[in-house]
């Protein structure tokens, strides 16, 4: 009995294991005379999705008789008929319409075809309409109407379609490199569209108002510098929000006499109104205005810091052009930027969904289908030069090679020993590359702060090139450690190369976030030293660090505005990163023009010059962080990162197309993608909660940007809602209530469970699904087997007392050797006999070796 | 739109819209595409019909060792040569807006070189050859690398794939609609 034992246990895990193969058919050679008429090979012809459908089921109803055209017009006038005959595809509304078109489109039948059918199914569908008149003039009328907002919609969709943006550069980059490097380019189109939207939303809402304001300041008081966002520090609050209620018509501004404004610090914006970026020769002898350097565009400081490009110069009241239309800049900046991180996670969220879904759940149980994959969807249809097409020849050649070694040496299973040896070399390797990165964000603190100290000390004017030394330091490390990373892992011994790829991923983008997280927490620790927040002169002062004591005395602290200093040391990022970059560009097209006549071609010459995507990509992400980041400090990273991202596009086109090579190591797009894709989500989410968190108990600067005057960011909103409408603090007091918040979590609870139990029994039913298939198949096979012998005369069925003697009865649970019961037959050797001769169920395993060996006997 | 359309009137740009997975500016692309592989004969009936040589001019098809397969399968007259609807309906299958399963069946044909509805171990043989094109396999290798391919999708255990293992493989592999896809 421990025989049947073993072979249930088989059956209930399906698993293509060579001991249970079964040939019962033929091989390639003899056709089948049966094979024709099985249903599979006609469900071929007329689209899988339609299977289902009346008039489907019409057509097969016909081939089962025996019926088939022959000629072209038959086959047409058959098709048509049966559709006709589909209630549900023939019903007069829209959705019979895209059905209609649905199948039409999916038929396997050449288009002249396609064309036959339609011109019939509109012809008899116009005249059904008229003779019967079966539909009223109404529905008429609605069907009109949703047909022509079908179209509409279609027509706009298809319009989109047709401008999608740089699709030629695209096909071009595919056709020579393939769809990895093609995946690329999309994803950096992806980040160009998402980030252009947020640029029209900064521009529109936070810039144009900000622009107007200062303008209307300007015209008003042509004769004074008007700098209004001095507050000292006696009366910071309430200041923003009393303009609200105020008259309309008044900007509430403060003159500055020197007096007033004792601190003219060289952080302070000015209000010298520029619409556009360009440089305004001062004429005002004020100091507070930086005449642009040459220096400026690299460091982004000095005359940049009195522009909208950093949070600073972004005023905290409101102002009206308009009788009674007032606009706050302060709640503009807050929701603009809120809104920004919203649209960005959403998008983004979305897309990460939609990948995750079709790459990994619908596609999730089966990873023993590589060799499948490989043959049939390596082969790269968009490839158009012959060049990548002999590289992508070699590739799949390697690659398929690659897989079957793998596959022939898999047999030997490593001991415990050498497999906790190599757990063990992971983790060390883990334990280092996370320990070199704690040193290196403690590295990179200390540089920070010794950077700060000799800056307020020597009091220079950050216009030199000393801020640039950090960014630069940065860059390189980001560019040249995921190389280092890159090497690590190939000692590690990670045998798959995806995982290889991923570790690599992941570790790149620790190394970023350490870097990034760096930067803003030592701003931010500057920022919120418990000091400052009695808005003195103190703010600055570092607790516990003895050389920020001097300086706390400085009266400049006061005015320091450390948003905008962060926003300089991200707009310094950015550049650099950009500058680096292009140079790199340059270097590799020196090399490869230097090295083009030589003949052989080193290891470094194949490393610089194939196309890394997994590389690029992380620079692209790199990017986005970055301007997530930096996105509160410095409202316009979005327009800095866009025009980057544009000059980026054309330039590694051009390098693309012009001197560089596709690499050879296959690309698997379609998993890849949403494994960055998450990266992104990651540090996307990570920004967001960050941003929250300095809105929430961070300490805005009390002399500049919208915020002045409140303590936390949060406290202007809470003000403004305090000040204005009760209801609101009401709605957000009831929202917080423990009981609501409660049964929120309690809803989302039994939602989470109810989808986890579908999914579970999803899969319970896809396991029972397949063993029922597995069973069908065998039962399938055996029969026509039984019928081949049947007919060939070597075999005489049982009578049908016999049968009913020996089928089971109906209650007993089909057991695997019921099989051959069923059809009353049993099977020894090769030979089969009526079960009440010797009912010896024999496994079919054993079948095989001895049905090859004689079948079929002359 | 000027002079590129005066070839088709709208309703028939409509037709074709409507039944392949195009737009009517790619539609016209297309046309202008198929146009420009025979500018005289074309210009003269849009819808003339050109030899498989001519066809595989194409870059596309020229660079793709499964060519001369796709100009068998999308050809109406099962010769290789192409009208422009026969090319209409290539492109149109291979296009992005495609869905998978009408992809997985012209695939399947595209495997199935001898045509009879099943793929054998010679056509697999046949497609991994064309694959790996200049650069071949040892007998040895190749039986192996069959034998895989067979064990891992051939569900009936009949040594050949039908149409419905085919498609049940296909669809577990995310890179397929990817690679099966030319942008006009």
């Amino acid at each position: 009995m421990a025989h049947s034992l073993v072979e249930s246990f088989e059956m209930l895990y399906y698993e293509p294991e060579e001991q249970r193969r079964v040939k019962f058919a033929d091989e390639e050679d003899d056709a089948q005379p049966w094979s024709g008429e099985l249903l599979s090979s006609h469900t071929l012809h007329y689209g899988s999705e339609h299977r289902q459908s009346a008039w489907f089921n019409t057509v097969m109803a016909r081939r089962r008789r025996g019926v088939s055209p022959n000629t072209e017009d038959e086959a047409v006038e058959e098709l048509a008929d049966a559709m006709e005959g589909d209630e549900k595809l023939m019903s007069e509304n829209v959705d019979g319409e895209i059905m209609r078109r649905e199948v039409l489109r999916e038929l396997y039948k050449p288009l002249r075809v396609k064309k036959e059918i339609r011109r019939r199914l509109t012809a008899r569908r116009s005249s059904h309409r008229y003779s019967s008149r079966t539909i009223s003039r109404m529905q008429y009328l609605k069907y009109t109407l949703s047909m022509r907002w079908y179209k509409i919609r279609q027509s706009v969709l298809d319009t989109f379609h047709d401008y999608s943006l740089w699709h030629k550069e695209i096909k071009e980059i595919e056709g020579t490199f393939g769809t990895g490097v093609g995946s690329y380019f999309k994803f950096l189109r992806y980040l160009f569209l998402l980030n252009l939207t947020i640029v029209i939303i900064v521009c529109g809402f936070l810039l144009t108002p900000q622009l107007l304001a200062r303008l209307h300041d300007d015209t008003s008081m042509p004769h004074t510098t008007t700098d209004v966002p001095v507050t000292t520090g006696a009366t910071p609050l309430g200041f923003s929000f009393k303009n609200v209620s105020g008259k309309p018509g008044t900007v509430r501004v403060v003159s500055n006499s020197p007096a007033t404004t004792s601190v003219a610090g060289t952080r302070r914006p000015t209000s010298l109104s520029t619409t556009t970026k360009k440089v305004i020769p001062s004429i005002e002898n004020d100091d507070t205005t930086k005449v642009f350097g040459p220096l400026d565009w690299l460091t982004g400081a000095g005359w940049f810091e009195s522009t909208e490009l950093y949070y600073g110069t972004y005023r905290s009241d409101s102002f009206s052009l308009m009788k009674d239309v007032h606009y706050n800049i302060s709640r503009a900046y807050f929701f603009v930027i809120f809104l920004a991180y919203v649209i960005y996670l959403i998008v983004i969220l979305h897309r990460v969904i939609v990948l995750y879904k079709n790459n990994y759940i619908d596609v999730e149980h089966d990873m023993s289908a590589s060799f499948v994959k490989k043959v049939f969807s390596s082969w790269d249809f968009s490839i158009t030069e012959k060049k990548a097409a002999t590289i992508k020849h070699r590739s799949i050649y390697n690659e398929l090679k690659e897989l079957l070694q793998e596959f022939l040496s898999e047999e030997q299973e490593e001991g415990w020993l050498r497999q906790l040896a190599g757990w063990c070399i992971k983790l060390l390797f883990w334990a280092i590359v996370l320990v070199s990165l704690g040193l290196l964000g403690w590295a990179m603190y200390a540089m920070l702060k010794s950077g700060i100290d000799k800056d307020i000390i020597t009091k220079t004017d950050s216009s030199g090139f000393g801020p640039l030394v950090y960014p630069l330091i940065v860059t390189c490390i980001i560019i040249i450690v995921p190389w280092v990373f890159g090497i690590i892992v190939k000692v590690e011994g990670y045998r798959i190369p995806r995982h290889r790829l991923y570790v690599t991923l992941i570790r790149t983008i620790l190394l970023e976030l350490t870097v990034l997280g760096v930067l803003v927490g030592f701003w931010y620790m500057h920022a919120v030293d418990p000091n400052s927040t009695t808005h003195t002169d103190d703010s600055n002062t570092n607790k516990g660090i003895g050389d920020f004591k001097i300086l706390s005395e400085s009266l400049q602290e006061a005015d320091y505005c450390w948003e905008t200093s962060l926003g300089e040391e991200f707009y310094r990022l950015l550049i650099i990163d950009f500058f680096v970059v292009v140079i790199m560009q340059l270097a590799t097209l020196i090399f490869f023009v230097a090295t083009q006549k030589q003949i052989t071609k080193g290891k470094i010459h194949h490393y610089l010059l194939e196309f890394d995507i997994s590389r690029n990509t992380l620079h692209l992400i790199y990017n986005q962080t970055l301007l997530w980041a930096g996105l509160f400090f410095c409202p316009l990273t979005p327009v800095i990162v866009l025009l980057k991202i544009t000059i980026m596009f054309y330039i590694q086109k051009f390098s693309v197309l012009k001197f560089l090579q596709p690499d050879e190591r296959p690309w698997r797009a379609a998993q890849t993608e949403t494994v960055f894709f998450a990266l992104t989500l990651v540090s996307l989410i990570l920004s967001f909660l960050g941003y929250g968190f300095i809105i929430f108990r961070g300490n805005a600067s009390s002399s500049c940007g919208p915020f002045q005057g409140c303590h936390h960011y949060i406290d202007c909103l809470w003000n403004a809602a305090n000040n204005n409408e009760k209801k609101v603090l009401n709605i957000f007091s009831w929202i917080l209530k423990p009981g609501v918040v409660a049964g929120i979590l309690g809803i989302l609870f039994i939602l989470v469970y109810c989808a986890k139990s579908i999914a579970e029994g999803r899969a319970e039913m896809i396991k029972v699904l397949r063993r029922q298939l597995e069973l069908e198949v065998r039962d399938k096979a055996f029969l026509l087997q039984l019928t081949d012998k049947v007919r060939r005369g070597e075999y005489r069925p049982a009578s049908p007392a016999h049968i009913r003697a020996a089928s089971p009865p109906r209650s007993s649970p089909a057991a695997p050797q019921d099989l051959t019961q069923r059809s009353s037959f049993v099977f020894t050797d090769n030979k089969v006999h009526p079960v009440h001769v010797e009912p010896e169920p024999r496994h079919f395993s054993d079948y095989t070796d001895a049905h090859s060996s004689d079948r079929y006997s002359p | 739109m000027g002079q590129g359309n005066s070839q088709f009137t709208e309703a028939e740009l409509e037709e074709y819209q409507e039944l392949t997975y195009f737009t009517k500016k790619e539609i016209l692309y297309a046309h202008k595409r198929f146009k420009n592989l025979a500018l005289e004969k074309v210009g003269h009936n849009r819808n003339a019909k050109l030899p498989m040589d001519k066809l595989l001019t194409l870059p596309e098809l020229r660079a793709n060792p499964f060519g001369e397969r796709m100009c068998f399968i999308f050809s109406s007259t099962k010769d290789g040569d192409c009208t422009f609807e026969d090319f209409l309906d290539m492109m149109s299958v291979f296009s992005e807006a495609a869905p998978k399963s009408v992809k997985a069946e012209y695939a399947f044909r595209i495997f199935d070189f001898d045509g009879d509805d099943y793929l054998g171990r010679r056509d697999l043989e046949e497609t991994i050859t064309k694959l790996v094109s200049p650069q071949r396999f040892s007998p040895g290798d190749m039986e192996a690398l069959v034998s895989r391919v067979l064990e891992e999708a051939d569900l009936d255990d009949d040594g050949m794939l039908a149409f419905a293992e085919f498609e049940h493989v296909i669809s577990k592999s995310p890179d397929f609609a990817d690679s099966f896809r030319i942008r006009l």
